[in-house]
Order: C-alpha cells, then sequence, then structure tokens
C-alpha cells in the first residue's frame, strides 16, 4: 500500500517536472519573439557599415562602434524634438490626471440626473473611429489658430479622455462608501471629499494613467504629423519618420536608422521600468 | 410666517445641489464631448456632401462624392480590400496566440513576472519605433531571411514584395499584441478555483479543465479584445505609413492611409469626410455582427 503511494507521488513529481519543463521551452519561445527584434535593434545599432553587408549575416558587431549614435542624433535636430516631445507630454499628462480624476469621480462618488445614461454613451465613445471626427476637429482647431501650434495636442488632455475616465470611475467605486459620509458629517463638501478624501488613495490607479498616457502621448505619430508643420514645433515620432524617409530614398546607413530607434525608445522603456514598481 | 414662494424655492435649491455638483464634476468630459465627438461628428457627415479643399467656402454637391466613393474610385476598393484581409490575418491570430501566451503566463514557475515584462516590452516601445524596429527585422539582408537561410530558403524582400507586405505587417502586429494579453491574464488570475477542484472531482482532466471551465470564464475578456482590436485594426496607418508607404503598389494601402492623403496631402475635405462616414458605417456593422455572435460564445456569470 505504501509502495503503491510512493510511486504515484512520484509520478506525481514527474508530470510536474515535465509540465514545468514544457512551460519553460514555450516562455523562451516567447521571450525570444518578443524581445527579439529589440535585441536586433540594440545590437545593429553598435555595427559599422561594413558588418551589414557581411555573409553569413552577423548577430554581434564585429567591434562595437558607437559613431552610429552621434550621427543618429545630428543628421535629424533630436535634440530640439525631444524638448518639444518632452513638453507635450509633461503637459498633456497632466491634463489627463486632472480630469480623468474629476470626471472620474463625479460618475463613481456623486449621484445626480442621467449620470447612468451619460456614462454609457461615455463608454460607447471609446468605440466611435478616430477617422471619423478628424476632419471637423482640424477644421475647428484652423479657425481658432491652433493648427501648427501644441495646443491640439495638449489641451482635450485637460477635458477627460474616456479610457482615463473609466478607469478612475472604477477604482472610486473600489472605496467604501463609509468614506464620503464620515467626510460628509465633518462638514467636507464634495470637493473637500474629492480632493482631501479620495483622492489620495488613487495614487496606484494615477501613476497607472501617468504611464499609459505618457506612452500614448509620446508616440501618438497621426495627431502630430496632421497638427504640426514647422520644424520648430516637430517631435521625435516625426524625426524618427524623417529619417527612415531618408534612409529610404537611398541613403545607406541601417545603423544610423536603428541607433535612433534605440534612443527614442529609451524614455518609454524608462517609464515602463520605473511603473514596475 | 415665510412666503410660501420662497419655501418652495429653497427646497428646490436643496433638491437640485447634487445635480448641479455632479454636473459640474463631470463638466469637462461634457466640453470634449460636445467639441471633439458630437460636433465632429455630425459636421463630417455634412461635409461629406460638400467640396471643400480648405480655402473658400464648402460647395454643396449633392451624392457626387458618395457616388464617386461607392462606384468610381477604384484605390477605396483596393483599400478596403487591403484593410479587411489585415482584420482577418491578424485579428484571430492575435486572439488566439495572446491566449496562449497569456495562459502560459499564468503558470506557477518561477521567473514569470520577467517573462510578463519582456513580453509586453514591444508593445511599450509602439508607434513609429516600433515600426522601424520591424523594418529592420524584415529587410532583405535581415534576421528572419538569415534564418531561413539556414534552412535552404531564399526569402522574399518582405516589405518591397506584393504578396509579402500585408502579411508581413500583420506579423508585426501579432508580435506587438502586449495590451491583448495582459486583459486576458488579468481575466485568467480571476478565475474562480472551486471551479476547477469540481471538474477535479467530476474525474475531468486538463482539458476539461480549459474548455468547460478556462475558456467560458475568459470569454468576456477575449470578446472584449476581438471588439477593441476589430475596431483598432480598421484605422491602422502608422505601419503603412512608415514601413511600406502603402506600396508595393496598393498591396499596403490601408484605409485609413488612403483617407489621410486624401484630407492631408489633397486637402479633399469632402471627400475624406465622406471616406470617414463609410468607415464609422462598416466598423458600426461589424461591432454589432461581433455582438450578435457573442450570444453564442461569450459566458456572463448568472446566465443560462
Amino acid at each position: 500500500m505504501s509502495a503503491l503511494t510512493a510511486s504515484w507521488s512520484k509520478s506525481k513529481t514527474a508530470q510536474r517536472r515535465l509540465r514545468d519543463a514544457l512551460a519553460y521551452t514555450l516562455l523562451a519561445v516567447g521571450f525570444v519573439w518578443f524581445i527579439f527584434p529589440l535585441f536586433w535593434v540594440i545590437m545593429g545599432s553598435l555595427k559599422t557599415f561594413e558588418d551589414f553587408n557581411q555573409i553569413p549575416l552577423r548577430v554581434f558587431p564585429s567591434a562595437l562602434y558607437f559613431g552610429n549614435y552621434p550621427s543618429a542624433w545630428t543628421s535629424v535636430p533630436f535634440g530640439r524634438y525631444f524638448i518639444n516631445t518632452a513638453i507635450i507630454v509633461s503637459l498633456s499628462v497632466v491634463g489627463e490626471l486632472i480630469s480623468a480624476s474629476i470626471v472620474g469621480f463625479g460618475f463613481s462618488r456623486l449621484k445626480f440626473w442621467g449620470r447612468n445614461f451619460l456614462f454609457m454613451v461615455l463608454l460607447s465613445t471609446m468605440m466611435l473611429p478616430f477617422w471619423v471626427v478628424i476632419i471637423p476637429r482640424f477644421l475647428l482647431y484652423r479657425d481658432i489658430g491652433w493648427v501648427g501650434t501644441w495646443l491640439p495636442l495638449i489641451v482635450p488632455s485637460y477635458f477627460a479622455n474616456p479610457v482615463y475616465v473609466f478607469l478612475m470611475r472604477q477604482f472610486f467605486m473600489t472605496l467604501p462608501p463609509e468614506l464620503d459620509d464620515a467626510a460628509k458629517i465633518d462638514g467636507c463638501n464634495e470637493l473637500g471629499i474629492f480632493w482631501r478624501i479620495l483622492l489620495p488613495l488613487t495614487k496606484p490607479v494615477l501613476a497607472t494613467i501617468a504611464i499609459f498616457s505618457f506612452i500614448n502621448v509620446w508616440t501618438d505619430f497621426v495627431q502630430q504629423v496632421i497638427y504640426l508643420s514647422q520644424d520648430s514645433t516637430y517631435t521625435v515620432a516625426i524625426g524618427l519618420a524623417f529619417l527612415r524617409w531618408q534612409i529610404a530614398q537611398g541613403d545607406p546607413v541601417p545603423g544610423l536608422l536603428m541607433a535612433a530607434t534605440v534612443f527614442t525608445s529609451l524614455p518609454m522603456i524608462a517609464i515602463f521600468f520605473i511603473g514596475q514598481k | 410666517m415665510q412666503n410660501p414662494r420662497t419655501v418652495a424655492s429653497n427646497i428646490n435649491w436643496a433638491r437640485l445641489r447634487p445635480h448641479i455638483v455632479g454636473w459640474a464634476f463631470i463638466s469637462p468630459w461634457l466640453v470634449s464631448f460636445s467639441f471633439l465627438m458630437v460636433y465632429p461628428f455630425i459636421a463630417s457627415f455634412f461635409l461629406s456632401f460638400t467640396r471643400y479643399q480648405l480655402i473658400g467656402e464648402a460647395e454643396f454637391i449633392g451624392f457626387e462624392s458618395i457616388q464617386r466613393m461607392l462606384f468610381e474610385d477604384e484605390r477605396v476598393a483596393d483599400a478596403l480590400r487591403v484593410t479587411f484581409t489585415y482584420v482577418l490575418l491578424t485579428v484571430p491570430a492575435g486572439t488566439a496566440i495572446s491566449i496562449l501566451v497569456a495562459i502560459l503566463l499564468n503558470q506557477s514557475v518561477r521567473g514569470i513576472p520577467f517573462f510578463r515584462t519582456s513580453f509586453y516590452m514591444p508593445s511599450v516601445i509602439g508607434g513609429v519605433g516600433l515600426a522601424l524596429l520591424w523594418t529592420t527585422i524584415l529587410a532583405k539582408n535581415g534576421p528572419i531571411n538569415a534564418a531561413l537561410g539556414l534552412v535552404g530558403i531564399e526569402g522574399p524582400n518582405w516589405l518591397f514584395d506584393t504578396a509579402w507586405a500585408l502579411p508581413s505587417l500583420a506579423l508585426k502586429a501579432i508580435a506587438t499584441a502586449g495590451a491583448a494579453m495582459l486583459i486576458i491574464l488579468a481575466a485568467l488570475q480571476g478565475v474562480p478555483q472551486h471551479l476547477y477542484e469540481a471538474v477535479e472531482l467530476d474525474g475531468g482532466g486538463e482539458w476539461a479543465k480549459f474548455w468547460h471551465v478556462t475558456l467560458p470564464q475568459i470569454s468576456p475578456a477575449i470578446f472584449y479584445n476581438v471588439i477593441v482590436t476589430t475596431i483598432g485594426v480598421m484605422q491602422s496607418f502608422v505601419e503603412a505609413f512608415i514601413m511600406t508607404n502603402g506600396g508595393p503598389g496598393t498591396a499596403t494601402l490601408f484605409y485609413g492611409l488612403y483617407l489621410y492623403r486624401q484630407a492631408f496631402e489633397f486637402y479633399r475635405m469632402g471627400y475624406a469626410s465622406a471616406l470617414a462616414w463609410m468607415i464609422f458605417l462598416i466598423i458600426l456593422a461589424l461591432t454589432i455582427v461581433n455582438f450578435r455572435m457573442a450570444r453564442y460564445w461569450v459566458y456572463y456569470e448568472g446566465e443560462e
């Protein structure tokens, strides 16, 4: 009887081991699939022009060559584009945080006429295609003289993005309603409840929204390319596109493009790792 | 003795107050909803019946743009064909892969946080950077062709080959479906453990657990992903704009790219508005079909 149990438990651990081995194999495949492109670009950014033309293709550079980085940095005025993008992104992130938390508070902690209906409307606007609103928006911004400036990229952030409102609302709903009641007894009005009681509790979701909106605004190429028209206002994404078109027109330096891809991705990777904790 | 009128109005104010406060709190959204959603949505409908090239007045031309779009402009048909093919290439495969990867990340083995971070990394880079990254991967003398060369296959020049350009973009889209993966992973972690125990009691194996518990439980998350990615992929733009410029020929002429060119390269605002309304109606129809089909495969707690 005991021998039987022992062999049963042995086969159970063997099964478990097999399972783990299979999981790790698949995880390794996934790792290569998702990370290899990034690895390849980093390696490529350190290759000389000659390295790219060798057969068979080399994975690692023949020697670490850092020259691609300064040439990429100066081939397009990336310094200015980085400053421009940082200004646009930081002002937008502040706006998203302020507006999403105010509106999210309204939709979750206050009761008023039309609340549920309006929230359904808000959710359904998330499905409205970008292309169906972009042309009148462009004309509207042109009429008030905003086209060519950063305003169309920044100002809408202060008027509540539905996705972030939804996130804020879901988080506010998890907080106990007794908090509001207690604050009310202490003589707090709605603004006080929002600002002093609830907002300090929403730090985790504010951090999430900050990271999402940072990445979304930084990579929002379509709107940048539609609204911006002068070199002095251009962004990192537009700079990268310029570099791409230079290369497409026969400027044969793949290492340069790869170096630019690496240093323009660094802010996103950094913010992502900061967000991990 | 107070005037009854004043009393009535006092009571009304007290009653009205929470509603006013509520509307005040959501007012930032009401502003963007009115000016950046409702107004443009309606305006683009009316612009569809005009000719407007940014100078002078919009000129009413009735159904001319719509007729041209539906029956005369062959590029529109090309763009629709490319876009639908792209949806079919990316949404089912992307969904399947994000489910598989999420299940993999839900295993109780060591090092999962590391793998989760690395799998999500490409989605973080996003936009133009990610498009450029994949441009170098798919280059004629890039690593994919080098790997194929090792097994004796001579790979095509992916992005410049009429047959391969669109599948190449689809491959890039599938390899970067990090957000979908995380949503399904969250759903997996919410599956109640006792359901698995119930299957075990009935003598069911791993497959039974997956088929009768996991899949129904995560089906709302899968459904959400299908809706969101279909809507997103129908509007794709950056990949084609950066990686292929719509080419070769019209092989990767996404609808979004064609619309962008009409609006912001040729300044045909009226025609582009008609194009925009057509893609809106198509996306709406697809979304309705998706919701209808959900009845047959999406499981909601508390339903029969």
